[in-house]
């Protein structure tokens, strides 16, 4: 009895270097099982510069161009433009982390965003600079620890959200995955790859060394984050009509926060506001997936 | 090596894959595929699959699942209606809804009537067995599923031992009758109202074949008092077997174990009224629990921590003197038409010095169920295969799975379905079975599925579909996991719905 259907066809090989229970490694075998090998990815400054293989190896089975911070969503729009020049077919991906997605290469997602670009823009979100040793980023929620933002002074701002600054874009699609519903993620791809102009995909990448939970336990975690309502899954088209693929457990928030070290200092009153942010944050979901029906 | 720059490419390029790359080196342990026991089949005094049976309900393979339980074991109608259910006390369904209620499926099974062939090779030697009580039954069924040829002697002229004490409205007699038709089909000689002691003696019996299994269970025990002896004193089985009218009268019972509760309620379905005196507190009952309860429910009397002085005899009467545990001078009486003792049972002093001879069921563990039974019948059916031909019966045991193994997030919050009853007015007014089962839509829509499967892989592909190093892959419907690239991140554990999956240390 399958719980889950997913595409044999494997893309990736094993040997890359993420770490053990690495989410955004799994989403990449996810996403490449979907895209297939019609595919050539761009990788600016992230984890996964790492991950594909130290040189003269690469783990993904399609073209990879490893390239420098801030540049990820332009050096994509260049490929695409070669790709017409030449009158091929491929999809043109971008794999970044919220660093470049969130922070560095910002300005050049909000140029390509602006062009409508076609490009499948993903962003595997762990949360922080991981690799560089789990510094902040506009992308790392409020209250948690990093090394930049130690126990005592948590970090004070929300996350930024990438979903609604990329639907004020219009661009003609946005959607939130994550690796514990690899349907639903497997689905998301399918359907970014028939959609021409700049799709945008925002992965929520549970990383065990930077988010400081057993490595066996990453499935978890994304799972609770979407079932606590934390991290919900939803589609937006052309910044207009908002679907929501899956309607939460409502667990409680704790049980999401309480398994990470990042979170261990928070209090009760931390907790609170937390779900009363989640659940501000879905109400405002729902009246928008109600706004537009079809 | 020495390259000139213009030799060398214009950007670097990585042509080669990962595979050379064995990051499964850097892990320290690793999962492994172990499939394991489920509490319920680790509970079960006959080791029945149960978990294996359920599955084949669950896909309406009924036959087949009659057959595999009745591999080990022949009685499912039986035990489906008076084992305690020791499988359902360590269902870990009970953490998401509730037990499965696996005595309403082995009763299910049971009531199919499916009868099972007997391809044994023949071995050629000829075992005698002792008793016909469920132990005898079921080590004369295995005995000859394995080839012997078998003769049961049972001193009475009805088979089912102690089967026949159980009032027909817990379990009717045809039933019994069913599944013991179905144990003498495996080809099984009888000898009945032969007692042994005295129609024949265990030397006699020892010329004539190569082994002797003893299963003539327990006697019961006497109460040490005086009295006993009076007219309309009984013991528990002496009143149960009695076929006379009390009505109006009012019967005391003394004892708290399954015949002592069942001596009330059939005194109470015969018209009388009933008192219970049980020595210990309720907690420290015998017998089954949800039984007391019903027999409060429908009427029975029961006082606790009273214990029996003596009993006299008055004009048309008998007097009870008890008293309340420890308390030497709280001495009190209660007259009544009649006393039954149902205060347990003991041990024979029995000679077994004789070689070749082996024991089974209540007269060896002292378990007094009927599962017990018929487990200890079937296991020393194997021990005496061992004995004469050396086999290995017995492979290291797996693990059980506990409750933290499996990954509930895979399953639903499901209820089990509610089994019928009969109302309280009706069945006290007579012997007719109280219990409905289920029907066969209960069966596999509610409760088949309902079953986790513990410990056994289902195929649901979640280690597949999880592993973030494609480390495991599949090869002739198997899970195969690559050791050179597996980092040991144990997300596979963690995600089997059924703790199929454990971890170990790696050697190094
Ligand atoms: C009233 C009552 C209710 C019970 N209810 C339950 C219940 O709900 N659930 C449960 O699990 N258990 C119950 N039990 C207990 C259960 O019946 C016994 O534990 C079980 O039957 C023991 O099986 P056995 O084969 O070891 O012995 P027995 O069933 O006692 O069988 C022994 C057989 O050996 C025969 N025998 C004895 N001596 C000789 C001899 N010298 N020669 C030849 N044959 C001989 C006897 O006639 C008998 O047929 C109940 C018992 C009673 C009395
Ligand atoms: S859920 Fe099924 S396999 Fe697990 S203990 Fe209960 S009956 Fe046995």
């Amino acid at each position: 009895m399958k719980i889950f259907t997913i595409p044999e066809e494997e893309n990736m090989n094993p040997g890359h270097v993420a770490c053990p229970g690495c989410a955004s490694a799994l989403s990449m075998r996810l996403a490449l099982k979907a895209l297939g090998r019609e595919t050539i990815l761009t990788v600016p400054a992230c984890c996964w510069s790492v991950i594909d293989g130290p040189f003269p190896y690469s783990s993904v089975k399609v073209p990879l161009s490893h390239i420098a911070f801030g540049t990820a969503a332009a050096f994509a729009s260049g490929i695409r433009a070669a790709l017409e020049i030449k009158r091929k077919k491929a999809n043109v991906v971008v794999w970044c982390g919220d660093g470049e997605a969130f922070d560095i290469g910002f300005q050049t997602l909000s140029g390509a965003a602006e062009r409508n670009e076609d490009i499948i823009f993903v962003c595997y979100d762990n949360e922080g600079y991981m690799n560089t040793g789990v510094q902040r980023s506009s992308a790392t929620p409020i209250k948690a620890w990093t090394t930049t933002t130690p126990k005592k002074y948590p970090k004070q701002e929300l996350k930024k959200d990438l979903m609604e600054i990329f639907a004020a874009h219009k661009i003609p699609y946005a959607a939130t995955a994550t690796v514990a519903f690899p349907e639903d993620m497997i689905k998301k791809f399918s359907k970014a790859k028939e959609i021409r102009g700049l799709k945008l995909i925002h992965i929520l990448s549970p990383c065990p060394s930077g988010w400081k939970f057993p490595e066996n336990l990453t499935i978890k975690i994304s799972r609770l984050a979407v079932e606590t309502g934390i991290f919900p899954l939803y589609e937006i088209e052309y910044g207009e009509k908002y679907t929501i693929n899956h309607t939460p457990k409502w667990l409680p928030v704790e049980d999401y926060l309480k398994k990470q070290g990042r979170f261990a200092h928070l209090t009760k009153k931390d907790y609170q506001e937390k779900k009363e942010y989640v659940e501000k944050k879905w109400l405002e979901l729902k009246e928008k997936s109600n706004r537009l029906k079809n | 090596m020495k390259f000139r720059a213009s030799e060398l490419p214009l950007t670097p390029l990585s042509l080669k894959d990962t595979i050379s790359i064995r990051t499964g080196d850097w892990k320290y342990v690793e999962p492994f595929y172990e499939e394991k026991l489920s509490p319920c089949i680790s509970a079960c005094p006959v080791g029945t699959d149960v978990t294996s049976c359920i599955a084949l309900l669950a896909k309406e393979e009924f036959q087949e699942a009659a057959k595999l339980w009745k591999e080990s074991n022949p009685f499912p109608g039986v035990c489906g209606r008076v084992c305690p259910r020791f499988c359902e006390r360590e269902c870990l369904r009970q953490h998401l809804g509730g037990s499965i209620t696996i005595h309403l499926l082995e009763r299910f099974i049971g009531d199919l009537n499916v009868d099972i062939q007997n391809k044994s090779q023949k071995t050629g030697k000829k075992m005698a067995v002792i008793g016909s009580g469920p132990a005898g039954l079921s080590c004369a069924y295995h005995l000859s599923r394995k080839g012997y040829k078998v003769t049961l002697f049972e001193k009475e002229k009805l088979l089912g031992g102690l089967l026949r004490a159980i009032p027909s409205y817990r379990l009717p007699p045809q039933i019994v009758d069913k599944e013991i038709e179905g144990i003498l089909k495996q080809g099984i000689d009888i000898e009945i109202n032969k007692e042994s002691g005295k129609d024949f003696s265990l030397e006699e019996l020892k010329q004539q074949f190569d082994a002797i299994c003893i299963a003539t269970g327990l006697k019961e025990r006497k109460l040490n008092i005086r009295g006993t002896e009076l007219f309309n004193v009984w013991s528990g089985r002496e009143f149960l077997k009695l076929n006379n009218d009390i009505q109006n009268k009012k019967i005391t019972v003394i004892g708290g174990g399954d015949t002592a509760i069942d001596a009330a309620r059939v005194a109470l379905r015969k018209g009388s009224e009933v008192f219970v005196f049980y020595r210990r507190r309720r907690e420290d009952m015998p017998a089954n629990p949800y039984e007391v309860e019903e027999a409060i429910e429908e009427g029975v009397n029961i006082k606790y921590l009273s214990e029996p002085l003596r009993i006299e005899k008055c004009s048309s009467f008998l007097r009870l003197f008890l008293k309340k545990k420890a308390d030497e001078n709280s001495e009190f009486f209660i007259d009544t038409d009649g006393v039954v003792m149902a205060v347990g049972e003991e041990r024979e002093m029995l000679n077994n010095e004789i070689k070749d001879t082996f024991l089974c069921g209540d007269i060896l563990t002292q378990k007094g169920t009927v599962s017990h039974a018929i487990g200890s019948g079937k296991e020393t059916a194997s021990l005496i295969h061992k004995y004469f031909f050396g086999e290995e019966t017995s492979i290291t045991l797996p693990a059980v799975v506990e409750s933290e193994d499996l990954n509930l997030d895979y399953f639903k919050e499901e209820y089990p379905p509610e089994e019928k009853k009969r109302d309280m007015s009706q069945r006290i007014k007579d012997f007719d079975e109280i219990y409905q089962g289920l029907t066969r839509e209960e069966v596999i829509i509610k409760e088949a599925t309902r079953c986790f499967g513990c410990g056994k892989c289902s195929g649901c592909d979640n280690c597949y579909v999880f592993c973030p190093d494609a480390a495991i892959f599949k090869q002739d419907g198997k899970y195969i996991i690559d050791y050179d690239h597996c980092k040991g991140c144990g997300i596979c554990m963690e995600e089997c719905p059924r703790g199929v999956i454990s971890m170990r240390r790696t050697e190094k």
